[in-house]
């Protein structure tokens, strides 16, 4: 009875709920993809030249790339009938009473304002296709961390570092929807840390996509300078429609020598989204990248955050579950190049498949000639809660130096029979004694998360478990 | 001379220092028991001794049968005669039991085995250890149980007849009747070739059945006491608090 | 120049991203051909065996025909054009043939050979078939060779099929050895694949292919495969293994154990497939590399794809040079580093050389080994 309570208790309406944009407070532009239409993107905007110059030649980009033959089936996306860019009426806000009512609502309803003042160095909030607020704690921005909106940042003094970085990481010629992002991005977040500055507590930016058959395109560009320390935390929500929604979202991070930076994510778009991100990190001698990805929603996902380990002694750790539920094909993983002498690589991922939903682990690891000593650890565990359900598993590894050392093990297999009846046999009920397997499961990613965002995950496995 | 003499030995395991100015001496035929609490240092010293490069020799000599060690790899100090019996021994997938321990007795004796006596010397010592002679054939230590691991540890110990075995926690994670054939096998090496013993082990089951010359207590990779077998008593009784001041 | 036929070979079960060149690959297979030896009618056959010479692979019945290989139709329809006769041996109903079949094969000197077989195991029946393939020794690397084997097997009901093959070419050829069975209830089939690679290369040499899937349609059904490989000089071996699982409590176990040294490279795809209402089903693919020069290339694609919820699959794969654990323990019983070095190499062929069940190609396997590797 215990279970039942506390599913109740999380209210999928937690997410599902969206406001009305039939008012006048909205500016939406026409659906679609022409030249017309990301140039008048261009103009809200306000961009430089050269923004302008490259999102019409990432439009021409994405015009001429194939989609790729692999993965999920996107046939479901029409990008005829998606509006590009969905913007609120309003400036965006540092103070959060200055934020409009109804948005101001859906983020306290998400509990996004209450986890600032408790345990985050500064947030930023985006709701659709623009930033909403903006804000950072006084004496972090005081240690000299920028923590802006993208536009502002591409006017303001940090517009050349941000001309050298934009999308450098991931050109426009990467796939097709690097090229659309880069036709049509809009909002997303610029962080500086100076050099040596650790941020002790997280920056976290959360991602609302309300507006019903549009796109959500932020770009997200991180530069963690010599020495310094960072923990960036990144939500997604959306409410559900009958119609298809598309986070074409891009990430670039740079992390400098001696860095770390840990990148933490819970996805939980709505199901009706295309979730096509595409996320990378640079990582300099003895920088540290960290990522801990949880991606719960989503219609189908493209997700493999990849990080290139250029410096000596670089590493990436990689920890991620993804959960496929009803109506979901989740495609997701890792990807990393290792180029410098004595990297290393870690990738744990975990897959849970339930009621008739698609997980797949992709990955690549490839080890480059000069990647000496270079050492990898992946392991894939995946879990299959019913026959409706798959679980496939896809990784690669490249080898090209003789002495590297990589290990690779992978499992599928279903909850053990004894396992439940263990925990029934101490009285605890079947359905409870599986939920309780599964965030166990879970475990290895939770425990990265700070404890807020462990406590949610759980949430979003229980709400899965009970068939919510 | 003595078979082993140790003199103030000092090591470092990735740049940390393990041992500290360590002294000890085993003639030939003595048998040597190195006691002390977990992670005191022990194996540190087996490994040591039989040369494991990575443990760093930061100070001190180790001179084996008139022959210093210290520069020496493993295999050059078998064959002048020292053997480690390995508390997690390594499996070798594709080489039987039965072809390994032939090859390594003609790499340390240069000489050819003749395969007719080596089988009849396998079986026999296989037969005292209560070893199943299928083990014979089989990859080496590969899906063996942890006891049948230290058995093979123990036959390769009998038919390789070094002047000085080191056995590091061989009675380890083993029942009641195994530590028993292990003893003997033991034993049978003490009396065979008058062969000398530094034991490691923290308890003292295996002890029971061997005769003991003297006992070493190794606390914080110090030794802080040698005496004679009664020390095992004393350990037995209060433990080795006594030893950590 | 002669003509050719490009073949799309060894595709992966689930493609993945293009930049990896793994999805697939492409083997130029010759036009005209000499087929298998004329020596095989007179192979030595135990009672109940019976060895038939087919005028055309269509003149198959479609239960053979039809069997899914491991580097796909492409081979079959390059080959479908030829006048291609095949070997068929089949174990006639309840036969236990105690001895193995040795059906040596040598790839002559600039000779473009294909043969074509098919096994057919009737209910309750046992057999054992060793292909060795040899080519000539000495001057061959001077000209250009090709040699392509294709095998089907069919097991009925109960049936047990032991197939290995042993490749031991003079200089590399471009080569390709296919393979498909079909496994009915409780039938098994046990591969052993050793390819014993030359630092020489012929003119023109294209890479080695092999390709395997076990379609384990019958309820227990089984396959276990053990793969030994040495690639050395410029080889060049792409491989793709498939057990398909479709019915309750089939079993599959794949082991890998390779060695790559000089510029040699390797593709290695493992696919464990789970179909729907495989229930029960255990797969398990181990892989294991020695690399032992710094121009190497290797690929591992381990893949696993999963319908059913009750199967138990694992994969694991070791990538890497000898470990310093190893050495240490093998140093410290007396073995010198180079020896202890070139033990561990010729082990992991030696033991899957040991599954040869006929023990004068298994003494000259282990004698190859020897001599050549280490």
């Amino acid at each position: 009875m215990a279970e039942k309570q506390q599913v109740a208790d999380v209210d999928r309406s937690l997410y599902d709920f969206r406001d009305d944009e039939t008012g006048n407070e909205f500016y939406r532009i026409e659906e679609g993809l022409t030249r017309e239409i990301v140039l008048q993107v261009s103009g809200e905007k306000k961009d430089p030249d050269w923004m302008r110059e490259f999102r019409l030649k990432c439009l021409d980009i994405y015009d001429r790339t194939e989609m790729v033959p692999w993965g999920p089936s996107i046939d479901g996306l029409d990008m005829d009938r998606i509006a590009t860019y969905v913007r609120h009426k309003s400036e965006m806000k540092t103070d959060w009473e200055d934020v409009p009512e109804d948005i101001k609502n859906t983020f306290e309803r998400l509990g996004i304002p209450q986890a600032e003042r408790e345990s985050l160095a500064g947030v930023g909030a985006q709701y659709d296709s623009e930033l909403v607020y903006h804000n950072v704690r006084k004496e972090v921005a005081a240690a000299g961390v920028v923590y802006t909106d993208l536009e502002s940042a591409l006017q303001g003094e940090y517009a050349d570092m941000i001309r050298e970085h934009f999308m450098h990481l991931v050109p426009p010629t990467d796939h097709k929807f690097a090229a659309l992002h880069g036709a049509v991005w809009s909002g997303g977040s610029f962080v500086y840390v100076p050099k040596g500055v650790r941020v002790d507590i997280p920056l976290q930016s959360y991602f609302r996509l309300n507006a019903r058959g549009a796109g959500q395109f932020e770009h997200t560009l991180i530069i963690v300078d010599e020495g310094a320390d960072l923990h960036f935390i990144e939500g997604c929500s959306a409410p559900k429609y009958n119609v298809a929604n598309l986070h074409a979202g891009c990430v670039e991070l740079y992390v400098k020598k001696g860095a770390r930076l840990r990148y933490s994510t819970i996805e939980n778009w709505s199901k009706n989204m295309y979730n096509l991100n595409t996320k990378r990190a640079l990582v300099e001698e003895d920088g540290v990248m960290e990522w801990v990805s949880g991606s719960f929603g989503s219609a189908v996902s493209f997700l493999y955050p990849s990080t290139i380990l250029k410096g000596d002694r670089s590493r990436m750790d990689y920890t991620g579950i993804t959960f496929a539920g009803e109506g979901q094909n989740l495609d997701t993983g890792a990807k990393v190049v290792m180029q410098g002498q004595d990297t290393a690589c870690v990738i744990s991922s975990k897959s849970i498949s339930k009621s008739g939903g698609i997980g797949t682990y992709r990955s690549s690891v490839i080890i480059g000639k000069n990647a000496h000593h270079a050492r990898v650890s992946v392991s894939c565990d995946s879990l299959m809660l019913d026959s409706e359900s798959r679980a496939d598993t896809i990784p690669a590894m490249e080898v090209l130096t003789s002495d590297a050392d990589v290990g690779h093990e992978a499992k599928i297999g279903r909850i053990s029979d004894e396992a439940i009846f263990y925990l029934m046999s101490r009285g605890v009920p079947e359905a409870e004694a599986r939920a309780m397997i599964v965030s166990g499961f879970a475990d290895s990613v939770s425990k990265e998360l700070p404890l807020e965002y462990a406590v949610e995950m759980n949430n979003l496995i229980k709400l899965e478990m009970s068939g919510g | 001379m003595a078979l082993l003499e140790v003199r103030d030995l000092s090591v470092a395991v990735d740049e940390k220092q393990i041992l500290h100015h360590i002294d000890l001496t085993v003639g030939a035929g003595e048998t040597h028991v190195l006691m002390g609490p977990n992670g005191a240092g022990k194996s540190t010293l087996g490994y040591t001794l039989m040369g494991n490069p990575g443990y760093a020799l930061t100070d001190g000599t180790i001179t084996f049968d008139g022959q210093v060690l210290n520069d020496l790899s493993a295999d050059k100090r078998a064959k002048a005669g020292m053997f480690l019996s390995f508390q997690n021994p390594i499996e070798v997938p594709g080489v039987s039991l039965s072809s390994f321990i032939r090859n390594a007795l003609h790499e340390q004796t240069g000489q050819p085995v003749k395969l007719f006596s080596f089988q009849k010397k396998l079986a026999a010592a296989m037969e005292l250890l209560s070893m199943d002679e299928t083990y014979a054939d089989r990859d080496l230590n590969v899906g063996f149980s942890g006891g049948e691991k230290k058995k093979a540890e123990i036959l390769q110990m009998l038919l390789l007849q070094p002047k000085l075995a080191i056995l590091d926690e061989t009675d380890s994670g083993l029942d009641v009747d195994a530590v028993r054939t292990v003893s003997q096998g033991v034993q049978a090496y003490q009396e065979s070739k008058n062969g000398a013993l530094l034991i490691i082990t923290h308890s003292t089951r295996i002890l029971e059945a061997l005769h003991v010359d003297t006992v070493h207590v190794m606390v914080k990779g110090h030794i802080v006491m040698t005496g004679d077998a009664s020390l095992i008593d004393e350990i037995n009784a209060h433990g080795f608090e006594q030893f950590e001041a | 120049m002669e003509k050719s036929r490009l073949a799309v070979v060894n595709a992966l079960p689930a493609p993945t991203y293009r930049f990896l060149k793994v999805n697939e690959s492409g083997l130029s297979i010759p036009e005209s051909v000499t087929t298998y030896p004329d020596t095989w009618d007179q192979a030595a056959l135990p009672q109940g065996i019976d060895l038939r010479r087919i005028a055309r692979f269509d003149d198959l019945p479609e239960a053979c025909r039809l069997i899914e290989t491991g580097m796909g139709s492409g081979i079959d329809r390059a080959l479908s054009e030829q006048e291609i006769s095949c070997v068929m041996l089949t174990a006639a109903k309840g036969t236990r043939a105690d001895e193995p079949i040795v059906l040596p094969v040598t790839a002559a000197c600039g000779s473009t050979t294909i043969a074509e077989m098919v096994i057919c195991a009737e209910e309750n029946s046992e057999i054992t078939v060793i292909l060795d393939m040899t080519g000539d020794d000495g001057g061959c690397a001077a000209v250009k060779s090709f040699f392509g084997l294709s095998t089907r097997i069919r097991a009925e009901k109960n049936a047990q099929v032991r197939l290995i093959h042993v490749q031991r070419f003079g200089a590399s050829i471009t080569s390709f050895d296919d393979i498909g069975a079909w496994c009915d209830e409780r039938a098994s089939f046990a591969l052993t694949t050793l390819l014993l690679g030359s630092r020489r290369a012929a003119r023109g040499y294209e890479g080695s292919f092999i390709g395997a899937r076990a379609t384990l349609a019958g309820e227990e059904a089984s396959f276990t495969g053990r793969t030994g490989y040495y690639c050395a000089g410029q080889m060049s071996l792409d491989m793709n293994f498939v057990a398909d699982h479709r019915e309750k409590k089939t079993n599959s176990e794949m082991i890998f154990r390779g060695v790559l040294d000089d510029h040699a490279a390797k593709t290695w795809r493992g696919t464990l497939d789970f179909k729907s209402g495989a229930a029960g089903s255990v797969g398990d693919e181990q892989e294991d590399t020695l690399m032992l020069s710094p121009d190497i290339r290797n690929s591992s694609v381990p893949v696993i794809l999963c319908g059913e919820e009750d199967v138990d699959g694992r994969h694991g794969a070791t990538i890497g040079q000898i470990s310093e654990e190893i050495l240490f323990y093998m140093r410290s019983r007396g073995y010198t580093e180079e020896e202890a070095r070139r033990l561990i190499v010729q082990a992991r062929l030696k033991s899957i050389a040991r599954e040869i069940p006929e023990n004068r190609l298994r003494w000259e396997v282990e004698q190859w080994i020897e001599k050549e590797i280490g």
